[in-house]
């Protein structure tokens, strides 16, 4: 059985727009509720914003006025520094040779001795006589092995001739491990 | 009788009543319209404002950090040792090229060592650093990666010695207060059998560096001295800074400028 509608056209309306008005009334005072809250939230984060920075802007004129008192000081630093700071690096790069030939002293066997090296370019070319070819040998191998590798690399033997006495000439160029 | 008048007296009441009912809900839409405006109009703008504000303190803030930290370093700096410093410096890396002083110390070392210098030569050039000099001869062209660093002067030089006379002059020659570099260096036997006299020839590259015109802005930072860098200008003043490398001075004027020696 279908329902009888016992409310009449006229009723319903003004019933439904009564509660679009309170809908609309609670819509708006909650609006204006949350707009004067973020009002005074954005007012209060303005004026701490402010505040702070006013507060910043004093303490980097502090600084700069300390900074100034010191300018002389800054300005020997930065001389020294400029120099100092480039010297090292120049000295950090440098090849000591007296060092290198210490460490080819160690190397080198007894029955070996330079008649002439030479550095250039990153490259040492020497010439030298040996006793017997063991000697040579012997100098190769020293030069290969890990001590000699922190001197020289790529060692290349380009003439290796003996005479009649027995002794040999040989002349050897490598990469120097630094360079000048 | 006039049913017209009546149906139109019943229309005009009937949009009286609509006007009245339905300005009962404008109260309501004028109070949700003016908070929109003022959320758009004033709240928003006011806050990106802000929001700008908030960037330019985090800004401001590593700025004076900055600033207070370099203030604290410049404020510990003890002056008088920093003039030392500079002197050594100025030691190390001349501001000018300072020729005749490098071949002097080159002399000395040579002296000390005990090895007979054949041949010292170099190309100054101008002088005057302060005028162009450094730029018109930036760095000898063998003195490999080095060339690139700082400007420099070459002085050739060509010595016989024994082996430990030789090792000692190099070995003084690294260690005069200014930086030099030996490059280029040759050592053969004085006779072609093996012999205790060495015949040497070497290019001595001596660096300098001119002073720094300006100090930047109050924002650039100050680096301090590293340790090694204090150990190394401590080293220098330590030698006495008073006794610092001169070239000798010589007595002037001569009757005839022509007449040998």
């Amino acid at each position: 059985m279908s329902d009888i509608n016992l409310v009449p056209h006229e009723e319903k309306a003004t019933e439904s727009f009564e509660s679009l008005k309170k809908r609309l009334s609670v819509a708006s005072v909650v609006l204006l509720v949350l707009t004067a809250v973020f009002t005074m939230g954005v007012l209060v984060f303005f004026t701490t914003q402010v505040s702070k920075r006013t507060q910043l802007f004093a303490k980097v004129e502090e600084s700069a006025q300390a900074i100034n008192s010191y300018r002389q000081q800054e300005e020997l630093l930065v001389v020294a520094k400029d120099k100092v700071g480039l010297a090292e690096q120049i000295l950090g790069q440098r090849v000591e040779y007296h060092k290198t030939f210490a460490d080819f002293a160690k190397l080198v066997p007894q029955g070996v001795y330079f008649t002439d090296i030479k550095f250039a370019q990153g490259k040492i070319i020497v010439n030298g006589k040996a006793k017997t070819s063991a000697e040579v040998a012997g100098l190769v191998s020293s030069l290969l092995s890990a001590d000699g590798s922190k001197i020289v690399s790529n060692v290349t033997i380009d003439s290796l001739a003996a005479d009649e006495t027995g002794t040999y000439t040989f002349s050897m160029q490598a990469q120097s491990a630094k360079q000048d | 009788m006039d049913l017209s008048a009546v149906s139109k007296a019943t229309v005009k009441a009937q949009s009286s009543l609509d006007i009245v009912k339905y300005s009962s809900l404008a109260v309501s839409a004028v109070s949700i319209l003016v908070s929109l405006l003022i959320l758009f109009l004033v709240v928003w703008p006011k806050l990106s404002e802000t929001l700008q504000i908030k960037n330019s303190n985090s800004e401001l803030t590593q700025k004076a950090d900055s600033l207070k930290q370099k203030a604290g370093i410049l404020s510990r700096l003890d002056q008088a040792e920093l003039e030392e410093q500079v002197v050594a410096s100025e030691q190390l890396l001349p501001s000018g090229k300072d020729t005749f002083l490098l071949i002097s110390q080159i002399e000395r070392a040579a002296a000390s060592s005990g090895i007979l210098l054949n041949r010292v030569e170099s190309t100054p050039g101008l002088l005057d650093t302060a005028s162009g000099g450094a730029s018109g001869n930036p760095a000898a062209p063998s003195a490999g990666a080095q060339t690139e660093i700082a400007p420099s002067i070459k002085v050739s030089v060509s010595l016989t010695s024994g082996y430990s006379s030789l090792l000692s002059f190099l070995n003084n020659v690294l260690t005069i207060p200014r930086v030099v570099s030996v490059s280029d260096l040759s050592v053969s036997a004085a006779s072609s059998e093996g012999s205790s006299q060495l015949k040497a020839s070497m290019s001595i590259i001596a660096y300098f560096k001119e002073l720094p015109t300006d100090l930047g802005s109050i924002e650039t930072p100050v680096a301090e001295l590293s340790q090694s860098e204090k150990d190394r200008l401590e080293k220098i003043i330590n030698t006495g800074l008073s006794a610092a490398p001169a070239v000798p001075q010589v007595p002037v004027g001569r009757e005839d400028i022509f007449a040998p020696f």
